[in-house]
Order: structure tokens, then C-alpha cells, then sequence
């Protein structure tokens, strides 16, 4: 077994993180090598960890008997290929085996194209239009360290939003199109956005990486079981390696350390909190929530940045460190904003033509209103099973919601054939998902 | 190829989804997954030729250590 995931791991590792290890790590022991790094394979890092998660299994259990033609569609399987949900054999196996022409009805074709639609808009309506704002300050387009309080935060978001949307819509297209075939693959996302603790953030976003990861990793390593410091030490190697198996960089490493951090905190707070302080406090959601969203939006800064050098001047303009300004926009389209503004000490200026400006904050409006209230694709097509775990994601009570449901109708159909059209004819080629560099 | 664009949604699904339904019904399961599966390595190279055999080989190798470990076991 051990050779076998040892030469998974090395694929992995040898694509990943050559170009890094000789660039990066190198020059720190004062070696320089000139050796062009090879280019990864599409969703190298996808059909590893399904391959890892497979030998393991038939490791521990000597129950696993399959066919290669089952198994080489388990690691190709085209929905799932390029970026996830990582799929496990488990789940997979099964459904490959009962595979009947009754897979194919009209029933599930037309389940599977809706959710692939409503997967689409969320992709080439909001992601895309969101990365373009995003990219403004991520691509070095305005200098970074120029970045006030409101254009940091306003480009922050507009990344946290791009993706989310493009993540998650991805997700919803390979649940939707493996749907078309009858088969059911895991669902990935679950309203990150509207967890109200980091743990809690890592139950609802990328859910098969987490699981991969918990299955995999962190019980293997003792899990919460070993001890307080070894619960500390195996958190945080856990979200280690997941940041760093989502790309060789400082930037993945800082990234993953800080989840890991942010979850340490999490669970001792949680801890104290049951033992000591349980009754005097009262349960503060809304703010439990904003915390949750603040350190999850200043670690996606350190996600997506070039460099952490990079990061590290948004995250000072996101601090206030940078002064506070008003885009130029603002106070030419609302009059009486002049006044406040001038009352606040509040000055105005241009970064740039459009960032900060009144379409990209509406934007992050929308989304976060999308966001929050608005039910996962699971829920609106709640009854007719979206995904194969769909039963163990609960919907949780919030404050304010609206309840869609699909039904299959002339209704939904219409407003999907529409919803398509527009897609289509919005078509960018250029952009790519977000998820295929990992 | 990417899921988005207008040759994946007109032509590439609809395409896999009807033939894999015709296969099923004449030639039932492991025709039609034999099918997906091809389908899928085509999809993979339609985004690069090149990784094909990575992502073959990469998977030859585990199925057969998969066979090496549960024989190990077996005698074992």
C-alpha cells in the first residue's frame, strides 16, 4: 500500500511542486538549477486523492473487489475530472454497478439540466463579472499599496464572492451533468458564507476535500483523541497540507496555517467557552457570523495574492492602515453624500475608472444578499435528491431566507431555457474556473 | 473544452448522454460504461493530449497494486 500511494503522492508531487521546490526552496540553501518546471496535468490533484482514498481502503478491508473498467471510470469520470467534488469509491462504486438504460429517464436528464443551469448563471453571470474587479487589484492592475480601507475591502470581497460562485458553480455543473447520466456525486458547497464558526465553515465549503482530508489525514493522525497538544499539532497539520495541496507557494502555505490557527482558536474557544463562560454569555450569532466572515475574507487575500508581500498590503488597507476614501463615483451620482462627506472628513478620489465604484459595490451586495438568504442549489431542488450526501446537510434556521423550490414545471422550465440563453450568449472564453490551477 | 462553452453544452453532452442511453439499452452496463469512459479520457484530451497517458498510467498503477494488496491479503 504504501508504495502504491507513495507513487500517487510522488505524480502529485513531482508535477505540483518541482517548479516550486527549485525555484523557492533552492535558493534558500543557495542552489540555483535552471530547469523549466513541467505543467501539471488537468485535476491532477483530484483523481490522487480519489486513487489514495481507494488504496487505503482496500488496505484496512480486503471487501473491495472491482473491475478496472469500473474503476478507470470512477478516476475519469468527466463531470467530476477537472475540479471535484473528490469522489469517493464508496459512494461511486455501488451506482457503476447497477448501471440500467432506466439511469437516462427524462426525469433525471431534466433534474440534472436544471441544476447544471442554475450552476452555469452562478458561474458566467456573478463569478465572472465579480473577477473582473477582483483581478483589478490581485493582478497588480491598481498598486497595492495604494489600497485604502474601501477599495481593500471592495476588491477583497469581490475575490471572496468570484470564488465562491465559481467554485460552487462548478460543483453544481458536475452534480448537474452526472446527473443527466443518473448518477449521483457529492455535493460540495453548502452556503459557506453563512457559517457562524470556522469549524463550521469547513463543514459547508469543499465539503469532499474536508472529508478526504478528515477521512485521510486527521484521524490517521489521532484525530482530537491523543490528547489536547496532539489535537492542536494534528489540526493544524491538516489544514497545512490542505493549503498546500492547493498549489506550491508561500502564499498556499501562509494560507493553510492561518485556517489551521483560525481552527485552534475555534475549538479551545468552544471548549472554554462549555466550561466556563456558557451561561454568563449570551449567544452572540450575528456576531460569531461577521467574525467567521472577516478572517475567512482577510485568508482568501492570502490565497489569491501573487505574493504574500502582496497580501500583506491589502490586508493593511483592508485594517485602515491605508486611510479611508470615497470612490469619485459616489458623490458624483448622490449629491447629499458630499455633505456627509465633508462632515466625516471623508475625502474622495479615482483610484480607478471602475473599482469601488457603485456597479462593483452593488455587485457585492447582491451576493452577499445571494449569499445569506438565499437556499443552496440542494435545497431548491430539495425532493428530488441533488446530491448523494444530501441527506446529511441539514438546512439551518437564519434570520431572514427565501424558499425556492424546483419543481418540474412550465414555469422553471422557461425561466431555465431563459437563464440559459443568456449564458450562452454572455459566453467569455477567456475566463477560466478557478479551481482547474489546483 | 470547458463547461461552459456553447461546443460542451450543444454538442458534447447531449451527444454522450443520448449515445450512452442508446448503448445502454442494446448492450446494457459495461458497454455503457466502457463508453463514459472513453467519453471522459476524450474530454480530458480534449484539454490536453499530452496528459492523457499520465493520468492512464497513474491509474493502471493503483489498480494493480489494488490487485497486488487484496492477493496479499487473501493469502496472508
Amino acid at each position: 500500500m504504501i508504495l502504491g500511494i507513495a507513487v500517487n503522492l510522488l505524480i502529485l508531487g513531482y508535477y505540483k511542486y518541482f517548479g516550486f521546490a527549485i525555484n523557492e526552496i533552492l535558493p534558500i540553501f543557495s542552489f540555483h538549477i535552471n530547469i523549466v518546471p513541467p505543467s501539471f496535468p488537468l485535476g491532477v490533484s483530484f483523481f490522487t486523492f480519489t486513487q489514495i482514498a481507494y488504496l487505503v481502503d482496500i488496505y484496512k478491508s480486503d471487501q473491495l473487489r472491482h473491475k478496472l473498467l469500473d474503476f478507470s471510470l470512477l478516476i475519469t469520470f468527466f463531470p467530476h475530472l477537472a475540479a471535484g467534488p473528490i469522489l469517493h469509491h464508496k459512494e461511486m462504486m455501488p451506482q457503476f454497478a447497477r448501471f440500467h438504460k432506466r439511469f437516462i429517464s427524462t426525469r433525471n436528464i431534466s433534474i440534472g439540466l436544471s441544476i447544471f443551469i442554475v450552476g452555469l448563471s452562478k458561474k458566467v453571470l456573478l463569478a465572472d463579472s465579480l473577477g473582473e474587479y477582483a483581478d483589478l487589484i490581485f493582478d497588480n492592475k491598481i498598486d497595492s499599496h495604494d489600497l485604502d480601507f474601501i477599495s481593500a475591502w471592495s476588491g477583497a470581497l469581490a475575490y471572496s464572492f468570484q470564488l465562491y460562485f465559481d467554485f460552487s458553480g462548478y460543483s453544481d455543473m458536475a452534480i448537474g451533468i452526472a446527473r443527466m447520466v443518473g448518477i449521483h456525486v457529492p455535493i460540495n458547497f453548502f452556503s459557506p458564507y453563512k457559517s457562524a464558526s470556522i469549524i463550521e465553515f469547513w463543514r459547508r465549503w469543499h465539503i469532499s476535500l474536508s472529508r478526504f482530508l478528515r477521512m485521510y489525514l486527521y484521524i490517521p493522525l489521532g484525530g482530537s483523541k491523543l490528547g489536547p497538544t496532539r489535537h492542536i499539532i494534528n489540526l493544524f497539520l491538516t489544514m497545512l497540507l490542505g493549503g498546500i495541496w492547493h498549489g506550491a507557494g508561500w502564499t498556499f502555505i501562509l494560507w493553510g496555517s492561518m485556517h489551521g490557527v483560525f481552527l485552534i482558536i475555534n475549538h479551545l474557544w468552544q471548549k472554554f467557552r462549555t466550561k466556563y463562560v456558557a451561561e454568563i454569555l449570551p449567544r452572540a450569532k450575528t456576531l460569531a457570523w461577521l467574525l467567521t466572515f472577516c478572517v475567512v475574507v482577510v485568508a482568501w487575500v492570502v490565497f489569491r495574492a501573487e505574493t504574500v508581500g502582496d497580501s500583506m498590503n491589502i490586508i493593511k488597507g483592508m485594517f485602515g492602515l491605508n486611510g479611508f476614501y470615497l470612490h469619485v463615483g459616489w458623490v458624483e451620482r448622490f449629491e447629499s453624500l458630499r455633505q456627509l462627506c465633508d462632515f466625516l472628513g471623508l475625502s474622495t478620489r479615482d483610484i480607478s475608472s471602475t473599482h469601488g465604484g457603485l456597479k462593483h459595490v452593488g455587485l457585492i451586495l447582491v451576493s452577499l444578499t445571494i449569499c445569506l438568504i438565499f437556499p443552496t442549489t440542494q435545497q431548491i431542488f430539495d425532493g428530488y435528491q441533488c446530491g448523494i450526501n444530501s441527506e446529511q446537510l441539514k438546512p439551518q434556521k437564519s434570520l431572514i431566507s427565501v424558499s425556492i423550490k424546483w419543481p418540474p414545471n412550465i414555469f422553471w422550465s422557461l425561466l431555465m431555457s431563459a437563464l440559459l440563453l443568456i449564458c450562452l450568449s454572455r459566453n467569455n472564453t477567456n475566463s477560466e474556473f478557478l479551481y482547474w490551477q489546483f | 473544452m470547458l463547461f461552459y462553452s456553447i461546443e460542451f453544452i450543444l454538442l458534447y453532452l447531449p451527444l454522450v448522454v443520448i449515445t450512452t442511453r442508446w448503448v445502454a439499452s442494446r448492450w446494457g452496463r459495461e458497454a455503457s460504461i466502457s463508453l463514459l469512459s472513453v467519453a471522459s479520457i476524450l474530454f480530458y484530451a480534449f484539454w490536453n493530449v499530452y496528459d492523457v497517458p499520465i493520468i492512464l498510467s497513474s491509474m493502471l498503477i493503483t489498480f494493480v497494486t489494488g490487485i497486488i494488496l487484496t492477493g496479499q491479503k487473501y493469502r496472508g
